[in-house]
């Protein structure tokens, strides 16, 4: 019984006690849901502190019906205590042909009209994002390379 | 208790590592595994000791008596095992390995690769045969009381010393003791003097002669019908 | 003795279930799943049937030693391992459009471990056209719906892409270089130090003569500490990977754990029936090669002027 890189808690207890087989936990869904923690990737001054501090943002809503975030999703963050909301750029979950699939759940902090903190995202973005229907023609204008 | 969605490797990649031949019809290779249901092994990897101790048992004996459905599964094994050991040779180290694996005794490995292969060698057919047998029970098994629902097989490797289990269809009369006799009485009037004289002569003269020839063999015949009814027929 | 005569007619006509009288059986309506023809060509047991009867002996070798490397560039025409999933229909027609589409485009031979260049034509793309590269880590699927994925660490972010094999949309895959590993799944770059699996995207292609074999890389990853993303340990048991480099402590209490594990098989590398199960016998191989043997015949000089056409211009 082994447990992925997410719940690294349990792996260190399983290595101590060898007869634990029977902890019960929730099934492993390889999708980004409310309560996954993302990795912040533009150069905005609230993302870099935070994945700094060791506490990274984690999800407290996902403006889409059935509430499962996808490449594009906006999203409500939990930072330091504060609300913000983001737009998903990079998932670890296995996907369809011709779209990328990435080492981390990649993410940008914006404003409520859609305006990015950062200035620049570091990191390669699918080209998805660029759909007009998903209106995200200011965080494309920050972005430096697309795969 | 925990599964593993993300971690499992969903789609199989094709493994052509080998090439392989197919089985030939007489052998019967199921969807998936059996289970041979024994209780002092758990798993996967003692159903296979489980398997090497039949195999060992069948290249000593050259037949052996089994569960039918556990029989299905040896017979392909050793077909694979054969099959193998006839292509790759004595001297190459994974079928070595594999033969150490299966056969559990040493002189059976050696019986393996200088008895079998050069007997199978030109076949085209499979090297095993399953007959399949009724499930009635031995006085020993009726006085204990022991119970039998499932068939009982026969495995047997193809051209064994043993007496075959089914009698030939077609019995050849060359060998009877009246043919044998009829035989010889043909060879001993055709190099007789009387045919070639008689060939130049009239039919009816050769047919007369002929004919008491045919008789008095004949009369032979009837004497030792006589003395073989007294015999046993063979 | 009306009742006999009407189910005789309720069988004929195949009335649905709610006409039906209560002593008549439903095995009539299953039937349909058994019954249907799947074709002949491509046996749907393990074992041939009596009509294929082999010819030659079976210590003899069936495939001449000039096709036995086409399984091996060609993995995607063979049919599924699964008997259940094949159906002979199919397969001639997919091997049709496979071929019209490699008349098309040039897909080259590759394998897990070679490092490739694909340039896809995609609507939301700036100038309508993307180019990836990466090296080759899974090659799965059988006909059509055949698929690789390219792994490369950009900007110091891994990203994997699986592409078609067969898609339209892709314009060009180029081979930068040719190579295999010691493996079948280098899944397990995810978790190794990152050295292993940066390319720069400006690679340019390595020169090979036609006819020389093909390099084997016997590379050994060095792995990232624990906690991984996956149980390799157990993968390498199961599927014996061969590329990971031994990491000292780890290994013996992984192994002694999957041991006490009812479902593990320590002796799985002599299990000779699940091999044959996964495997893809000879005898029905060989109609698909020499099918392919005539194509390449007919095309090889094709190609040949076509790629000195590109050595030139560079």
């Amino acid at each position: 019984m082994s447990f992925p890189g997410n719940s690294r808690l349990l792996n260190q207890i399983s290595l101590l006690v060898n007869y634990a087989r029977n902890f019960n936990t929730s099934q492993i869904l390889n999708q980004a849901r409310i309560g996954t923690f993302m990795r912040v990737v533009d150069n905005s001054a609230l993302g870099k502190q935070a994945m700094l501090d060791g506490k990274p943002p984690k999800i407290i809503g996902i403006y889409r019906k059935p509430r499962i975030a996808e490449l594009g999703t906006k999203v409500i963050v939990a930072i330091k205590g504060q609300k913000k909301k983001g737009v998903v750029v990079g998932l670890v979950r296995l996907q369809k042909p011709f779209v990328p699939r990435f080492d981390s759940n990649n993410m940008v902090l914006m404003d409520d009209k859609g305006n990015p903190l950062g200035t620049r995202i570091l990191v390669p973005i699918p080209n998805l994002i660029r759909k007009e229907t998903y209106g995200l023609n200011k965080i494309i204008a920050i972005a430096t390379r697309f795969v | 208790m925990v599964r593993h969605y993300n971690n499992a490797l969903p789609r199989p990649s094709t493994a052509n590592k080998k090439l392989i031949p197919i089985l030939p019809p007489e052998v019967k290779v199921k969807r998936g595994p059996i289970s041979l249901n024994k209780v002092w092994y758990r798993g996967s990897s003692g159903r296979l000791i489980v398997i090497g101790q039949h195999i060992t048992q069948l290249f000593k004996f050259e037949r052996i008596t089994l569960d039918y459905h556990h029989a299905l599964e040896v017979q392909g094994y050793t077909e694979r095992l054969i099959t193998e050991a006839m292509r790759n040779g004595d001297r190459h180290i994974p079928t070595m390995e594999l033969a150490d694996f299966y056969i559990h005794e040493k002189q059976l490995v050696h019986k393996l690769f200088k008895v079998l292969v050069p007997r199978y060698i030109d076949y085209t057919d499979s090297f095993t045969k399953l007959w399949r047998l009724s499930p009635a029970l031995s006085r020993e098994d009726i006085i204990t009381g022991k119970v039998r629902h499932a068939d009982k097989g026969c495995l047997e490797l193809k051209g064994n010393p043993l007496p075959p289990i089914e009698p030939p269809k077609y019995i050849s009369r060359k060998s009877y003791l009246t043919n044998v006799l009829l035989d010889a009485a043909k060879k001993d009037f055709y190099a007789s003097k009387q045919f070639s004289d008689n060939q130049t002569s009239k039919k009816k003269v050769e047919t007369s002669a002929w004919l008491e020839n045919f008789n008095s063999s004949l009369e032979l015949i009837s004497i030792y019908r006589n003395q073989i009814s007294d015999i046993k027929h063979i | 003795m009306v009742l006999p005569r009407v189910i005789k007619l309720i069988h004929s006509y195949n009335v649905p279930l709610y006409c039906q009288l209560r002593s008549a059986s439903r095995s009539w309506i299953y039937k349909g799943g058994k019954g249907i023809d799947k074709g002949k060509g491509f046996s749907f047991t393990y074992t041939s049937t009596p009509d294929d009867k082999r010819q030659i002996p079976l210590s003899q070798k069936l495939i001449p030693e000039e096709l036995e490397s086409m399984r091996l560039k060609y993995p995607e025409f063979l049919p599924s391992t699964k008997p259940e999933h094949r159906n002979k229909i199919k397969t001639v027609l997919e091997h049709n459009d496979m071929l019209q589409r490699r008349n098309n485009i040039d897909i080259p031979e590759f394998y897990v471990g070679s490092i490739l260049a694909v340039t896809v034509s995609d609507p939301n793309a700036a100038g309508k056209i993307s180019r990836f590269l990466g090296i080759c880590i899974f090659r799965e699927g059988t006909g059509l719906n055949s698929c690789f994925t390219l792994r490369n660490i950009v900007d110091r972010e891994g990203i994997e892409i699986r592409y078609d094999l067969y898609n339209p949309t892709i314009r060009s895959i180029e081979v930068i270089k040719l190579e295999k590993r010691l493996d079948q799944d280098l899944r397990y770059l995810r978790d190794a130090e990152p050295q292993y699996s940066t390319f720069p995207l400006d690679m340019e292609p390595e020169l090979r003569k036609e006819g020389a074999p093909v390099p084997v890389n016997p590379i050994k990853v060095k792995m990232l500490p624990l906690p991984w993303s996956i149980d390799w340990f157990k993968i390498r048991y199961q599927h014996q990977t061969y590329g990971i480099e031994k990491m000292r402590g780890v290994w013996e209490y992984y192994y002694k754990r999957s041991v006490h594990n009812r479902h593990h098989n320590e002796y799985e590398q002599f299990d000779l029936m699940k091999e044959y199960r996964s495997h893809i016998p000879e005898d029905a191989q060989l109609p698909i090669w020499n099918k392919l043997s005539d194509y390449e015949k007919s095309t090889s000089e094709i190609k040949k002027k076509a790629r000195r056409a590109k050595m030139i211009k560079r």
